[in-house]
């Protein structure tokens, strides 16, 4: 049997379970393509903006100090790019996931039935491909609408025009191509196991702890981090020394914050299941246990946004409360800007991430949730650990993040720090990250009202 | 006082409420009475109706006709809220299998529903741990599904059941994952539990062997109880 006529065999319809989880992918995907393309909008903005004849090499290759000051925003909006590349492969890679994660049982079937290894790979490829397709496609839809909200917002004195945000279709199909091959990358690595076993078994065992020596790398590279900011030496350097040191500062953190995220977030949650208040804590806190750096890529993004808008916020206050109207002061108050559309989008990718993960966590564990109902939890108990599971990780990340760019940033700007407008904005954005995270899980818990309690039997 | 009746029973045609062809009811007329600490097998082919008699009996489906009585209360004429909390404080349940939460370790799956009625971590757990010690499954307190025997997760399935001190356990298949003689010793330790506690039992199984252990079996076909078993109770 060719791999299309099993693909047609698995999509004949009347399956829910089925159905739903590829809706939730299709969502995953479009989220991720939509904000992708958005940000790549922006940098195009300021490409175009850069050079009349609005090429990236005349960007950096112009000797004004107005292509100078150009090059500064093409780097900066790239690098917003760069930031968003993490929650967004992250959202892209859980999506796929979750398309080959229902299938495993199925797929494990009909390994059992005969099928090759070979037809079963292709198969799930054709599905996660698929998905990731229809999702790109939505998002291209959803870029579209998105233009005229981020029109209005002033960059350089001035908002966007339509030919600015545009990015033209050679990258749309660019962008859809991407997609689909992350997608086919991702769903054939997560189908590795069952392809290995028919079985398709995945017991459960207790995960290995994370080590504590996380935690002592950080702490040693932050000290270092602060000591040079801090060190007299730091005078004498050059403008563009200050700025490389800068970012390295910043990737060192990225890789150092990623390094111990997962460990916090356990430890965090370990504390937490010592005497855990209700139900729901336990439940949550077990789940939070069970897969630490599942529960760090979900809120991954919303952590180096925070950091970057901790930053930012500052450089967005130093611009607005400077009373001259120069062109530096101007940069500083679009870097604020700039941060704080980061952080907004960094938000809905997680949230669309904890919702997709959420729901799928419903489904794979239907019968679970069934005998709990069954017992007398009341789904609000369900629901309730549902919010805890995603919003202890948050909060710990948010206060990391936010309490490492501060400790970074306070040698140098240490008055702005304390001004209530920029922890103003700052407290706003983190909001925002709350908000939206909440409402995709809400949502999630919306996918699980529609899972019944009566079950059926295997043998009937 | 600790009588139990439970009568389910479905429309026939002709109801002006809700007309139902006789064909597609799950139940019909079905009139059983269970005393407490009694253990009732419910045997019948696939399609016979005995899932819905438990799921009716447990107040997790509402019969479209016909009343369930615990202790005088009518299951049918109470809302969701207070069937739920009646599950939580009276009913103990066993499936087949898929029932303990793969994250949690085994003591914890146990004392999950006493904590779900609201009694603190601490107590619940000694509570679930005194039940595994009187099961003799203290080693596995800390394992997880995914660690156990099959024949170990409905142990601690049994545990979990009986930890509220339910005054209905439930079971439903509750040995159709496992072989014969494992089986027959997760049957021993669900009958004898019961019984230590007082607890009835009404165990739905396709299998005579497991039928075998409880005191009364009743046989259904087509929705309808063909057999009322040999101690049979009259209901009201």
């Amino acid at each position: 049997m060719s791999s299309f006529a099993l693909w047609r065999l698995f999509h004949r319809g009347g399956n829910r379970g089925f159905s739903s989880t590829s809706l939730l992918a299709v969502i995953a995907f479009a989220a991720a393509s939509a904000i992708f393309l958005t940000v790549l909008g922006g940098v195009h903005a300021f490409v175009w903006r850069s050079s009349p004849s609005h090429g990236l090499v005349e960007a950096f290759s112009g000797q004004s100090a107005q292509s100078g000051e150009n090059a500064i925003y093409v780097i900066l909006s790239l690098f917003a790019c760069m930031l968003l590349l993490v929650p967004f492969a992250s959202l892209s890679a859980s999506a796929a996931r979750l398309a080959a994660a229902r299938r495993d049982a199925r797929l494990a079937a009909l390994r059992l039935a005969g099928a090759t290894s070979g037809q079963v790979s292709r198969l799930t490829a054709l599905e996660a491909a698929g998905q990731a397709l229809i999702g790109s496609l939505i998002g291209m839809v959803l870029y579209v609408a998105m233009i005229p909200l981020i029109m209005p917002l002033h960059f350089q004195g001035r908002g966007f025009a339509v030919e600015e945000l545009w990015v033209g279709p050679v990258a749309l199909l660019v962008v859809a191509v991407l997609m689909t091959v992350l997608a086919l990358i991702s769903a054939l690595s997560a189908l590795m196991r069952v392809v290995v076993t028919p079985l398709g078994v995945s017991a459960r065992v207790a995960p290995a702890a994370l080590r504590k020596w996380r935690l002592i790398v950080f702490l040693v590279a932050i000290i270092a981090a602060v000591g040079i900011m801090k060190s007299p030496l730091s005078r004498y350097f050059g403008q563009a020394v200050a700025i490389a040191i800068v970012f390295g500062v910043i990737a060192a953190c990225f890789a150092l914050v990623n390094l111990i995220g997962p460990w916090v977030i356990a430890a965090r949650a370990r504390m937490r299941i010592r005497r855990p208040r209700n139900a729901a804590t336990l439940v949550a806190m077990r789940r939070v246990l069970d897969n630490p750096k599942r529960a760090w890529r979900n809120v991954s993004g919303i952590a180096l946004a925070v950091f970057v808008a901790g930053i930012t916020s500052v450089c967005a206050y130093v611009g607005s409360a400077a009373q001259g109207s120069s062109e530096d002061m101007t940069l500083l108050r679009d870097i604020g800007t700039g941060g704080m559309l980061t952080l907004a989008f960094a938000a809905v990718l997680a949230a669309v991430s904890c919702g997709v993960m959420q729901a799928g966590n419903v489904y794979d564990q239907a019968d679970q949730y069934r005998m709990l109902v069954l017992e007398g939890a009341d789904r609000a108990t369900l629901s309730k650990a549902r919010f805890i599971e995603v919003f202890t990780p948050l909060k710990v990340v948010v206060l990391v993040s936010a309490a490492c760019s501060m400790v970074l940033m306070l040698p140098l700007l240490g008055s702005a720090m304390t001004q209530p407008l920029t922890l103003l904005g700052f407290v706003a954005g983190v909001a925002l990250c709350f908000l939206l995270v909440g409402i995709g899980v809400a949502a999630a818990n919306h996918v699980a009202k529609g899972i019944g309690i009566v079950g059926e039997r295997s043998d009937d | 006082m600790d009588y139990q009746r439970a009568a389910a029973a479905k429309t026939v045609p002709g109801d002006a409420m809700q007309p139902v062809a006789l064909s597609q009811l799950a139940l019909s007329h079905v009139s059983l009475a269970l005393a407490a600490g009694e253990s009732l097998a419910v045997m019948g082919p696939s399609g016979s109706g005995k899932s819905t008699l438990l799921h009716v009996l447990a107040g997790i489906l509402r019969p479209t006709a016909g009343s369930v009585y615990l202790r005088g209360n009518d299951l049918a004429r109470l809302g969701d809220a207070e069937r739920t909390r009646l599950r939580r404080s009276e009913f103990g349940f066993v499936f087949q299998s898929g029932q303990l939460l793969p994250e949690l370790p085994a003591i914890e799956n146990i004392a999950l529903p006493v904590m779900l009625g609201g009694t603190p971590y601490k107590q619940a757990i000694s509570m679930a741990f005194s039940w595994l010690d009187a099961l003799r499954m203290t080693p596995l307190a800390q394992r997880r599904p995914g660690e156990m025997s099959g024949g170990q997760m409905q142990r601690i399935a049994i545990a979990r059941a009986l930890c509220i001190r339910p005054s209905v356990v439930f079971a439903d298949e509750p040995t159709g994952a496992l072989d014969r003689k494992t089986g027959a010793d997760v049957m021993r330790i669900l009958t004898e539990a019961c019984t230590q506690n007082g607890s009835s039992l009404v165990v739905v199984t396709h299998d005579p062997s497991v039928a075998a252990f409880c005191s009364r079996t009743v046989r259904m076909s087509d929705g309808l109880l063909v057999d009322q078993g040999a101690s049979e109770r009259s209901a009201r």
